[in-house]
């Protein structure tokens, strides 16, 4: 059968019986579970797994398939509506989705990061239909001194989160970089940071700090400023979706998101989190109106968005062409298939084509099923904005205590987000941006342990960051994004004669 | 010149240089396990403390030697940029320790008392803390609140939500 | 007194049978608690194990994941749990004797725990390029020595079994090789298959695949004796060094679960080994059924616990 001649039949296949049913009903729970604070893509997913058993492996995967968009999207409703990231890769939206939210521009926020999600959820798997075998090729050559080279060129973005103090940006982050070499040392077997509690034994919770540092501090801090005014102004949902023209506006975001998502997806170490924040650096980058990054951009929103759902295509690369999972989501999806009784591998493609290609049809369904059930949801969760203030916040804090409490069920996740948020309320009055530690979390791991298993690699020579193809390419970008700022900055106090009052900021930052 | 403002950011670096050569210290006695690459376990983390000291001394130096004028630092009554001050009232610090004493209270309470009372409690206090909630809200919104919660995630997510002094009320 | 003698008899006739009747058990869903993420090697196993209970036991198994510090933050929460035989813990050598030595936490060892039963294992193979240089240990030994730190083994975590044959390989043949850790089998092929690593060590369930597409040639097994996978490989003792390890995995509780609880469910398990399903994933997975009962399975514990701490100690891993 020729090719097409098998996506239709994937079609056909993913369809039969309560194939749509069962579908809708993933995306649905995918959402709300990313929607949860403390539930991230792939703990739905494996909330979802026990369900598949009575399923054909086909529908199994599709489920799970429509389990994992659901949550890249839903995350991103409670960051953009409560600055309470739902999942980790939801974090980037954060920034620009809540101004917006205070801005009375709630639905336009959440309308794009839909929109623009579902169509870097498409292009990512339609890429990945049409080359997946060549790119398996590629994942390979995506070894550990290139994901570190991705992982510095993420960390740039803390010049743009820092504001007008770089100092304190730089502070910030390298606490968030430090809290994450707490535990035990997959390296060497070490144990660093822990002072001898058992519960540290595993690390910081990235999400438990997260939602400290960006939520319970906002919390507290609207706690303590009390106010007669809506902090955040009712929102009707039926007139503020986002409008063509304002897509339109998006497109340059969009495109961004969709190729850092796929970059990033097929890269083995880095995920949907990762990807997030580079594509909000990018769409910084490269955007028209960069100054409105952080004050309420629909682009800061696009971008992150885009990526984290483009990150699905790139994931199932190497997971379909090697049978080695790109991501914890997309080894879910494998386990569904070794308990299902089949084989992951170099062999899947050929020996289960009728299983490949209806997944496939099914990964291009559950993405465009993301915008029916997507806004339905969304309906409901802009009523829960209209709860009088105090309700609102209450309520805000109960969800995060019991959310961060199910993932772990020791009190000690919540402990985590009641002391981030402590330190985020700290950090936001002295002029330190929470967002740059936050950063540093979800980098941090990645850049040392990829740093340090370089260096084994390259049997302890530094040179391998460059004499590696793509490694060098990135590098040399990061470093020539960081010096061109400085290099106009300089020029232009040499054009006018240079006194202390106005010499500006120098640093990174190009607002 | 708005000195209590220069007095916050000398104490912040104070804090960034403390907490810096604390990890460094801390950082260089970590074991060292088994060797396999050539940082190894101590690099990073010491690093990364004498950054934050290195940051922190470079603030004290942009305080003291610029008392404010400009240049590298900014000094404003509510430093933030990405926070519109005009958004809240005045600051409460009566506010502020009540809402951090009543959640470490609330999750020191979780497991013993159950989550549903303990979520009535804090639920009320909060809403108590906030202001401005009408008489109904506050006797409604609290046990509604902590029911609907418990339920979600009992039985929609199979979590073993604590049931605490409830506990032979409650369905296992 | 006749009424007396009545009475007395229909009492203790109703009383017996309530007082002898067999408790019920279980009566409601058991949490299976896994130290890794979902999708890894041991929550696959973990969920095929519950599959294979299915039916026998009244009640499913709900896998519920904590991953964390090599599968110490499962060990700790299950820990926590009543020992009522309603939580169970996922447990391999890993998690359950080296990291709690390697990170000096003797609660969250194997012995602070009940033993269920061990229920299958897998064989520790090492693998090489199809066009490595070296066909023989011999020629590969000759070359490390005279090249140290030169051959990259690539594997999964500091303290996991996996490091572990490398490790006591390298001490046995007086050989100095880089070991490359990584977070998991995974990323330990993807090194290896993107040629930043000469060897790669691990479990045959993730390679198997891999051989067959010729990417990946087995070249020393780390068993007692010549695997019926590939017969013609050798083992490392055949080569004179003692470097035996298996991925072994098993069930323990929570300590102080009724001994009746632990009968039932080490039996269940036992029955679930002769399920359909468990015999399709154990052969697909390329592991051997090492069914041990509670008591048996204790005993191997302290046995292995001696011999692993034991190499640790040379190695110089434990906190003093």
């Amino acid at each position: 059968m020729g090719f097409l001649d098998q996506l239709v039949a994937g079609f056909g296949n993913a369809l039969s019986g309560s194939g749509l049913l069962i579908m809708i009903g993933g995306v649905a729970w995918g959402i709300i579970g990313g929607a949860i604070p403390g539930i991230s893509g792939a703990v739905a997913m494996a909330l979802a797994l026990p369900y598949t058993f009575s399923m054909d492996a086909a529908t199994a995967l599709v489920m799970l398939a429509g389990v994992w968009a659901g949550a890249n999207y839903g995350g991103s409703i409670p960051a953009i509506l409560m600055r309470m990231p739902g999942t980790p890769g939801s974090a980037a939206a954060l920034m620009d989705g809540y101004e917006l939210t205070r801005q009375g521009l709630a639905a336009k926020a959440l309308g794009v990061s839909l929109v623009c999600g579902t169509i870097g959820g498409l292009i990512s798997i339609i890429v990945l239909i049409a080359l997946v075998v060549p790119l398996g090729n590629l994942v390979l050559a995506f070894g550990s001194p290139e994901t570190f080279a991705l992982a510095v060129f993420g960390l740039t973005l803390i010049a743009g989160l820092s504001g007008p103090s770089i100092l304190k940006g730089l502070a910030a982050g390298a606490f968030g970089l430090l809290l994450t070499t707490v535990g035990l040392d997959t390296l060497t077997g070490s144990l660093r940071l822990t002072f001898g509690r058992r519960e540290l034994l595993a690390g910081v919770d990235i999400i438990s700090a997260m939602i400290g540092l960006f939520a319970v501090s906002e919390m507290f801090y609207q706690l303590s400023h009390p106010t007669r005014r809506d902090v955040t102004p009712p929102v009707d949902a039926r007139t503020s979706f986002p409008t063509l023209r304002e897509l339109r506006d998006v497109s340059r975001a969009t495109v961004v998101g969709t190729i850092v998502g796929l970059i990033v997806g097929i890269m083995p170490g880095a995920g949907a989190t990762a990807a997030s924040f580079v594509a909000y650096n990018e769409g910084r980058r490269w955007s028209k109106r960069p100054e409105l990054f952080g004050k309420g951009s629909l682009e800061g929103v696009a971008a992150p968005e885009t990526a984290n759902n483009a990150v699905q295509g790139g994931d199932l690369v190497p997971t379909l062409a090697l049978g080695i999972p790109g991501s914890n989501s997309a080894a879910i999806m494998l386990a569904a298939l070794i308990l299902h009784g089949i084989v992951p591998g170099p062999f899947l493609m050929s020996q289960q084509s009728k299983l490949v290609y209806t997944l496939f049809a099914g990964l291009i369904l559950v993405n465009l099923l993301m915008i029916p059930v997507g806004i339905v949801i969304l309906r409901g969760c802009l009523l829960a904005l209209r709860m009088p203030p105090p309700n609102l916040v209450a309520s805000i804090l109960a969800v995060i205590f019991i959310g961060t409490y199910a993932a772990d069920l020791f009190i000690l996740n919540p402990v985590l987000a009641l002391i981030f948020g402590v330190i985020g309320y700290g950090m936001r009055v002295t002029g330190f941006p929470p967002a740059a530690t936050v950063l540093g979390l979800v980098l941090g791991f990645l850049a040392e342990s990829e740093l340090r298993r370089s260096l084994i690699i390259s049997h302890g020579t530094w040179a391998i960051f460059f004499t590696r193809p793509i490694s060098a390419v990135l590098l040399v970008f990061t470093i020539g994004f960081l010096l061109y700022p400085l290099a106009l900055n300089l020029r232009r106090m040499r054009r006018q004669p240079p006194s202390p009052a106005t010499a500006p900021a120098s640093g990174g930052s190009s607002r | 010149m708005p000195t209590h403002a220069l007095r916050r950011e000398l104490i912040a670096a104070a804090v960034l240089i403390a907490f810096g050569v604390w990890i460094v210290s801390v950082a260089l006695k970590i074991p060292l396990g088994v060797a396999t690459d050539p940082l190894g376990p101590r690099t990073f983390p010491a690093a990364l403390g004498a950054g934050i000291a290195l940051c922190g001394i470079l603030l004290a130096g942009g305080v003291l030697l610029f008392r404010g004028r400009g240049g590298q630092v900014k000094l404003t009554m509510e430093p933030d940029p990405e926070d519109e001050g005009e958004a809240g009232g005045p600051f409460s610090p009566g506010r502020l320790a009540g809402a951090i004493g009543a959640t470490a209270v609330y999750l020191g309470a979780f497991e013993p008392l159950g989550y549903l009372l303990a979520t009535t409690g804090y639920v009320l206090v909060l809403m108590l803390l906030h202001g401005g909630a009408s008489s109904r809200s506050l006797a409604i919104t609290p046990p509604i609140a902590a029911l609907v919660l418990y339920a979600v995630f009992k039985f929609g997510l199979l979590i073993p939500v604590p049931a605490g002094v409830l506990a032979p009320l409650l369905p296992r | 007194m006749k009424l007396l003698a009545l009475a007395l008899f229909v009492l203790i006739a109703t009383a017996t049978p309530a007082m002898t009747a067999p408790e019920a058990y279980p009566t409601r869903p058991i949490t299976f608690v896994v130290g890794f993420a979902p999708g890894g090697g041991a929550d696959v196993f973990a969920r095929a194990l519950a599959e294979g209970v299915r039916g026998i036991l009244p009640q499913p198994l709900v896998v519920e994941n904590r991953p964390g510090a090599g599968g110490t933050a499962a060990n700790a929460y299950a820990s926590s749990r009543a020992a009522d035989g309603y939580t169970l813990l996922f447990a391999h050598a890993g998690s359950s004797i080296i990291t709690p030595i390697i990170a000096n936490q003797p609660l969250l060892k194997w012995d602070a725990f009940d033993t269920i039963a061990r229920i299958h294992g897998e064989e520790e193979w090492l693998m090489v390029h199809p066009d490595a240089p070296w066909k023989t240990m011999e020629e590969l030994v000759a070359f490390a020595k005279a090249n140290p730190r030169r051959v990259r083994v690539a594997g999964s975590a500091i303290g996991g079994i996996d490091s572990f044959v490398v490790l006591s390989w390298e001490k046995a043949a007086g050989i100095d090789v880089e070991y490359v850790p990584h977070e998991g089998g995974g990323p330990a092929a993807l090194t290896f298959l993107g040629k930043n690593a000469e060897m790669l060590v691990g479990n045959m369930s993730e390679f198997f695949q891999h051989v067959l597409a010729k990417r990946m040639v087995p070249f020393v097994v780390a068993s007692e004796r010549r695997s019926p996978i590939f017969p013609q490989v050798t083992t490392f003792k055949e080569k004179g060094y003692d470097v035996v390890f298996a991925q072994w995995r098993s069930v323990l509780a929570p300590s102080g679960v009724p001994a009746s609880r632990i009968a039932t469910l080490a039996i269940a398990f036992q029955r679930a080994l002769g399920s359909d399903a468990w015999k399709r994933f154990n052969s697909n997975a390329k592991a051997v059924d090492l069914y041990l009962g509670p008591a048996d399975f204790r005993r191997f514990l302290t046995n292995e616990e001696a011999r692993l701490a034991k190499i640790i100690d040379e190695l110089g891993l434990a906190r003093r």
